[in-house]
């Protein structure tokens, strides 16, 4: 079986002049939260709109399934649910009577499903207000309420935090990470927040200009990520012990037998390595770590990073 | 596509313009009501009142012109508030789409005639001067019927361009020219125009007291002009809701 | 005449009833073959795959019992994999904290063993080794409470109790240590009762481990524990007037493991916070953390009220 939820090859969007979207390889790995980073116009939007149908493909194409979307729009839509942009929702109806509206379109994968998806982005259920009266944040609840209606295996998800505050962005990503090791659902969202994926996302594509740049998973990241010095000496027993007697740190921590990794950078490397050796402790190699998420995004934007 | 229809229904909840519209109806039997009082005499055919009342400037003018403004609010609510992408990816096709709004159109239009056929029959006999009989009474009703059906069909170029455009003011202003150019286009021919092929298969018994067509009744001629209008309408709205993602 | 009309209704009457009856059976066929197509799925291990029903398809009942069957597989599949995680986590705790705390012990032990040090200085090392055995057996314990919490394997024993009570009798053991460490506290617990619903082992070892944080960790000399309620919830705020925490971290202080940068360098193991907020969630509260303008740092847990 195929393990990507979302596959699409050399997927390009071309408007009158411009290329919004070029060759586009990405792969969306099932049961897991994939985090599309960019700025905005950066082509994060287009690529979902494509995925979803709603704007043509210029060339490539999409797998959503491990099937190509092609003609099958009936079969895979059903499975997915989405909001993209922001939400928009009939303003003389209730939010119950929204949601209402899309369960009967749609159908739904259990009885009292409206109840449920209103209850679970803590809306209440057959209130009295209209839409049209709704908070912001309120609209975007309602907007995950109707993605998560019919229980679809696959989210997808523009920008789901646009508007919130800082308490609804926290309780968005909680909700997000529920869905995904909870209920086992795959999650393809995006943003041009860098600590937002950051916080959430289990693999990550940053975009720019229309360009994937890179795809990776997020803890292959996170290892590249760090200020500190790694030593590799001959004992990390004894180098502990002259760390903590002579240089009275203990802000450093073991990797293997022979590496250990030291954090404050503040120290002077020159007298540790005198230090060591000036004991018997041979130093085989020592590397400076420099590497932050934000200098790695810059380095592989093109020095632009990410907003 | 019941479901669809069903929604179509459901989202107009609380839209009291609707309603509001459909007052529209009472302004031609209220206007025949005052002419005949004005009139006075006794023994007045009722057919004469209700040539007023439901058979003048209704089927020509108000209802072409309220089904537009309807067509419009209907393809424009959407677009307003974005609501369009959201119902593409349920996925719904884009002609159930077209159609379940068409049905709203059907079912407004004949709702709108028959109000104006009870209106009708309810000032009439208000009215001192216009006798009563059951006859002339079951002989409007199925007129209003006839007129509310074939006048909706007549609006699908409307709702077609409506479907096209992302906002109201473009096909309002073609729903007046398109209400007027039926009209004016009588004179010359009644069978370019679905809205005058309307009112050849109207009186195609010749029995509206008053009027004389300029051309020879020719039904089948009229029905295939609404048709084609109607066809072209709809392969018009299939590119056009294509096109629009 | 008559007889022609009645003859061409009851035809319309029939034909409308022949196309309704077929309009229902296409349905009723293509709703057997998305069942069809999903049970495929599902067996072939797509336990999120979904089949939706819409109101009054005949279908209706057995679409939902095979969502219902899939949602208990799906639940299964994420008890497991939860567990899986756990040990994972176990392992890699084990390997990196652990490994160490017990390197530098080596370091001291061989160092007195190798008669490097004599005298006060070798008492000295036998006290330092001493401190770091006892905060490593800590350490292991913790982990293993933590452990257990994360698979959900500790059992509970809720009880309706006043929380106003039992945070002054968990305070009372507290204060000859605050006066110890020198610390100043405030105390502003209201006399009247607030009925939680409880595991009073449970809310014992989240004010402990609060508490303990704040004395050894915030660099403050102050404590102060508010207790608020309202009709829905009972609020428990803990701060201190230390160093505060940096925006940067607040986001990741009760991940497991995750330490800010400069408590790294005190003996924090960073689970007393992981821990904490296990317990929190499992009475269905919420705990987070807020660093005020004015220094210190602020720990609010919301509890909500027993019903």
């Amino acid at each position: 079986m195929n393990d990507f939820a979302i596959e699409t090859k050399q997927l390009t969007k071309i408007y009158g002049a411009q290329t919004a979207v070029s060759t586009v390889n990405l792969h969306v790995r099932k049961g897991r939260i994939y985090g599309l980073l960019g700025r905005n116009g950066a082509g994060k939007t287009t690529i979902m709109k494509m995925i979803l149908g709603l704007t043509s493909i210029t060339s490539g194409e999409i797998n959503v399934f491990g099937r190509n979307i092609k003609g099958q729009e009936k079969q895979v839509y059903p499975r997915i649910g989405a909001i993209i942009e922001t939400p928009g929702f009939y303003p003389n109806l209730t939010g119950t009577e929204n949601l209402e509206i899309f369960a009967k379109l749609r159908g739904t994968a259990a009885p009292n499903a409206v109840e449920n998806a209103m209850e679970v982005v803590g809306l209440p259920y057959r209130d009295k207000k209209l839409f049209g009266k709704y908070s912001l944040g309120m609209k975007q609840r309602l907007g995950i309420a109707n993605a998560i209606l019919h229980d679809p295996e696959l989210l997808i998800l523009d920008e789901p935090t646009n508007g919130l505050d800082p308490i609804g962005i926290a309780e968005m990503r909680e909700f997000i990470r529920h869905l995904s090791v909870e209920r086992g659902k795959t999650i393809l969202i995006s943003s041009h927040i860098l600590s937002e994926i950051y916080l959430l996302a289990d693999d990550i594509g940053i975009i720019d200009h229309g360009v994937l740049l890179e795809e990776s998973s997020m803890s292959e990241l996170k290892k590249k990520n760090g200020r500190y010095v790694q030593l590799q000496v001959s004992d990390v027993s004894k180098a502990t012990l002259i760390l903590e007697r002579e240089f009275h740190t203990n802000d450093y921590s073991v990797q293997d037998d022979h590496t250990l990794r030291l954090y404050d950078t503040a120290l002077h490397m020159g007298e540790i390595n005198k230090a060591l050796v000036m004991q018997d402790v041979t130093v085989i190699s020592s590397a400076l770590c420099n590497d932050t998420l934000e200098d790695y995004f810059k380095s592989i934007t093109g020095g632009e990073g990410i907003a | 596509m019941l479901r669809l229809i069903q929604t179509e229904f459901l989202k107009l909840r609380r839209r009291k313009i609707l309603c509001l519209m459909l007052l529209a109806s009472l302004i031609m039997p209220l206007f025949a009501l005052l002419y005949f009082n004005y009139m006075g005499g006794t023994g007045v055919d009722p057919a004469r009142f209700y040539k007023w009342s439901a058979f003048s400037y209704t089927p020509f003018i108000i209802l072409p012109v309220v089904l537009g403004v309807l067509c419009a609010m209907l393809m424009f609510e959407e677009n307003q508030h974005d609501m369009l992408k959201q119902l593409w990816i349920v996925p719904i096709s884009k002609m159930g789409y077209f159609f379940s709004k068409f049905f709203v159109v059907l079912i407004y239009a004949i709702s709108f005639m028959l109000i104006t056929g009870v209106a009708s029959v309810v000032l009439s006999m208000l009215c001192a001067s216009v006798a009563f009989d059951w006859g002339s009474v079951l002989y409007l009703l199925q007129k209003c019927l006839e007129i509310g059906v074939l006048t909706a069909f007549a609006m699908l170029p409307i709702l077609a361009i409506a479907a096209s455009q992302k906002g109201y003011v473009l096909p309002i202003c073609i729903t007046l020219v398109y209400a007027f150019l039926g009209f004016s286009l009588m004179t010359i021919n009644m069978y370019l125009h679905p809205l005058s092929s309307i009112s050849v298969i109207i009186m195609r018994n010749e029995d509206i007291p008053g009027v004389i067509p300029t051309q020879a009744i020719n039904v089948p001629l009229a029905f295939f002009c609404i048709c084609g209008w109607g066809i072209a309408s709809v392969v018009f709205a299939n590119i056009s809701l294509a096109r629009r993602r | 005449m008559n007889w022609a009309l009645i003859f061409g209704f009851t035809t319309l009457l029939c034909s409308c009833a022949v196309c309704y009856l077929s309009a229902k059976l296409w349905r009723v066929k293509e709703q057997l073959h998305v069942i069809q197509n999903a049970l495929e799925d599902i067996e072939s291990g797509n336990v999120n795959r979904r089949i939706l029903a819409r109101e009054n398809d005949m279908t209706k009942s057995i679409c939902y019992s095979i969502n219902e069957m899939a949602i208990n597989g799906q639940e299964q599949v994420t008890r497991l994999k939860q567990s899986e995680q756990s040990y994972k986590r176990l392992m890699t705790s084990l390997s990196h904290d652990v490994k160490t705390p017990l390197t530098s012990l080596v370091g001291y032990l061989e160092a007195i063993q190798a008669k490097i040090v004599i005298g006060d200085e070798k008492e000295e090392y036998i006290g330092v080794a001493l401190d770091k055995a006892h905060h490593l057996k800590d350490f292991v314990e913790s982990l293993f409470e933590w452990v257990k919490l994360d698979a959900k394997e500790q059992q509970f024993q809720f009880e309706i109790c006043d929380v106003n009570e039992l945070s002054r009798d968990i305070l009372a053991d507290w204060i000859p240590m605050l006066e110890d460490k020198q610390f100043t506290y405030e105390i502003d617990i209201p006399n009247i009762e607030c009925s939680l619903r409880l595991d009073r082992n449970a809310y014992r070892r989240i004010l402990n481990n609060l508490l303990q944080n704040a004395l050894l960790h915030s660099g403050g000399n102050k404590v102060y524990i508010h207790i608020t309620e309202d009709d829905k919830q009972a609020s428990i705020v803990i701060a201190d007037n230390g160093k505060g925490i940096s925006d940067k971290d607040l986001p990741h202080i009760f991940e497991r493991m995750y330490q800010g940068d400069l408590s790294r360098a005190g003996n924090g193991n960073g689970l007393g916070l992981s821990i904490a907020w296990e317990l929190v969630n499992v009475h269905g509260g919420t705990i987070h953390a807020q660093s005020p303008p004015n220094g210190g740092s602020q720990i609010i847990i919301n509890i909500p009220k027993a019903l």
